[in-house]
């Protein structure tokens, strides 16, 4: 279970914490020539300290890529105040670095594989005599190997992919960026690369992950951030647990007895053959329904949200009057 | 944790290598295309027994026609995209989260392109002064340096402002040599037209230079200074420019 603080456009903002990053009612408006505004951003604030891993969330177009462009400075606010470790972002950037993947790999495509995190370990600040031996380690420990060799255009776009998170693990960073990680992984790596974030889990480091994928937040952050038209809708801590959970519909898997089941549900439907769903419950009642089905016969093979917490507070936030859902 | 510096001297080799798999190989391209005609009239010219006087007049005339050329496609080439070629497609992005300073890159990249520049044109003056004619290597390079300076740093400041930086160089370079040709070949001038081109760019006074520079007549220092200190500037301002405007789009 979540806590979740539905509180669009602000959040606590906190002094007594050590914050790597801090936006303050930051705001970004795109003007065109002919003088029309889009508003991408909004009045934005939240902060992240060293340690954590924070999600962001939203639908197509709220404005996830804007506010990662914001932090990285490749962008300045109209409004508001972007810090990271309490410096401008792009004085941060350019005195430390940041691993950063970013969502598309728009990379020379003759340049190889390998070439390319040779490039960007030199950029980087690597040592020369460390260079190959860094390169050797990310492309191990992306898994390619066997297409280092390849040229960009030549490369599927999982290892496209790979390429580019592998360029964002060349450097020891305090901060790490990365927007639609697994976009083109198959799950076999969709699982490494949580594996990755996992070890590269710090107290002194902080993590940013945007992704559609609510399912894959929900595994590797601590707090996910809800945004919406430009706005933060609700930022939800994935670690509070809370007894007192809203009623949530369960989708129930039985090896046997489905009929006991249905009946100690009201309202209960077999979805699938096998598969239940019971209408929005609170956990006592769950556990009563159960118990009573368990003694009428029923053997139960599995028990789970029917949608996870994390996207019940997503569809919650965007569903809002005049949402995109 | 990490506080290294980025490495930006030692990327100077890889800047200098997508020169020359790229522009420099197209400057290149277009001198030894040059060539090949001079080569042909040589040889007919030695041929049917033209006198050396008169083969040396002819291909110093060549000469001028493919500095010409090479001068005005090699700053083109070499200094449109320098900046946007990497803002458009996102690569931006992958640079610019490395602990580099945009404005130093970008500086740095239009250094290097300037002296591989210049080595082509060496090249191209050795190849020329060994099999067709004599030109003096100094003020060939004079030349070099002089477009470069102009149109190249036109090409920095124009590509940290627009994506197709290629078309507006082209235009902006062409725009006052053709209402200079304006003015010298009519008699009614448009009351505007001269105090415009002293706002333009000073891209026609690049042939007279290069003319008098190469046959070895007096310069006209105002036009020098002119033409450099308009290039200096284009070049302080684009670098201003790509630090300060959005890197990406």
């Amino acid at each position: 279970m979540f806590a979740a603080t539905p509180t669009p456009g602000c959040c606590a903002y906190s002094t007594e914490t050590r914050h790597l990053i801090a936006f303050e009612r930051v705001g970004k408006t795109y003007r065109s020539l002919l003088g029309r505004r889009v508003v991408a951003v909004e009045d934005i604030s939240f902060t992240i300290t060293p340690g954590e891993v924070v999600g962001i969330a939203g639908p197509n177009g709220a404005g996830k890529s804007t506010l990662i462009a914001l932090l990285l400075g490749l962008l300045r606010p109209t409004t508001g105040n972007v810090t990271v470790d309490g410096t401008q972002p792009r004085a941060f950037v350019e005195r430390r670095g940041v691993g950063y993947l970013p969502e598309l790999i728009p990379l020379n495509p003759l340049w190889r594989a390998d070439e390319s995190l040779r490039r960007f370990a030199v950029l980087g600040g690597v040592p020369a005599a460390e260079v190959e031996k860094r390169v050797d380690d990310v492309i191990a420990r992306v898994g390619l190997a066997e297409h280092r060799r390849k040229r960009c255009k030549q490369l599927s776009k999982g290892n496209l992919q790979k390429v580019g998170l592998a360029q964002s693990l060349l450097r020891d960073e305090q901060l790490f960026v990365f927007d639609e990680p697994t976009h083109g992984l198959d799950p076999v790596w969709t699982e490494r690369f949580r594996e990755i974030i996992r070890e590269l889990r710090r107290a002194d480091r902080a993590m940013l992950v945007a992704s559609h994928n609510l399912d894959e937040l929900e595994r590797i952050c601590d707090r996910v951030v809800i945004i919406d038209r430009g706005r933060i809708q609700r930022v939800v801590d994935l670690h509070t647990a809370s007894v007192e959970a809203p009623a949530v519909a369960y989708r129930i898997r039985v090896a046997s007895g489905a009929p006991a089941l249905i009946a100690a549900f009201p309202g209960a439907k077999e979805a699938t053959r096998g598969d239940v769903i019971v209408p929005p419950v609170d956990l006592a009642t769950l556990n009563k329904g159960l118990a009573h089905a368990i003694a009428g016969g029923t053997l139960i093979a599995g028990v789970a949200p029917d949608r996870s917490a994390l996207e019940r507070e997503f569809h919650d936030a965007v569903r809002a009057p005049g949402g995109a859902a | 944790m990490s506080a290294q510096r980025g490495r930006l001297g030692a990327y100077a080799l890889w800047q200098l290598r997508d020169y020359m798999f790229g522009p420099g190989f197209g400057t290149a391209l277009v001198a030894m295309i040059v060539l090949i005609p001079m080569f042909i009239t040589k040889s007919a010219f030695s041929a049917d027994g033209t006198s050396p006087r008169d083969m040396s007049r002819m291909m110093g005339q060549m000469f001028d026609q493919l500095i010409a050329l090479v001068a005005l496609t090699g700053p083109i080439l070499g200094a449109a995209g320098i900046a946007s070629a990497d803002r458009h497609p996102g690569l931006s992005r992958f640079l610019f989260a490395k602990p580099v300073r945009v404005d130093a890159y970008y500086l740095q990249a239009w250094v290097v392109r300037g002296f591989a520049f210049f080595a082509i044109a060496v090249v191209l003056g050795l190849v020329v002064n060994a099999f067709m004619v004599h030109v003096p290597m100094l003020e060939l390079l004079a030349v070099v340096a002089v477009a470069w300076l102009l149109i190249g740093g036109l090409g920095l400041l124009v590509s940290a402002l627009v994506p197709r930086d290629v078309a507006v160089l082209f235009l902006i370079y062409m725009v006052p040599v053709l209402l200079d040709s304006f003015v010298d070949n009519s008699r009614r001038v448009w009351w505007w037209v001269k105090p415009l081109l002293t706002i333009l760019p000073p891209t026609h006074k690049l042939e007279e230079l290069r003319h008098a520079m190469l046959t070895a007549a007096p310069v006209v220092a105002a036009d020098l200074w002119h033409v450099m200190l308009y290039g200096g500037a284009c070049v302080v301002l684009g670098t201003y420019l790509v630090r300060r405007l959005p890197l990406v789009r």
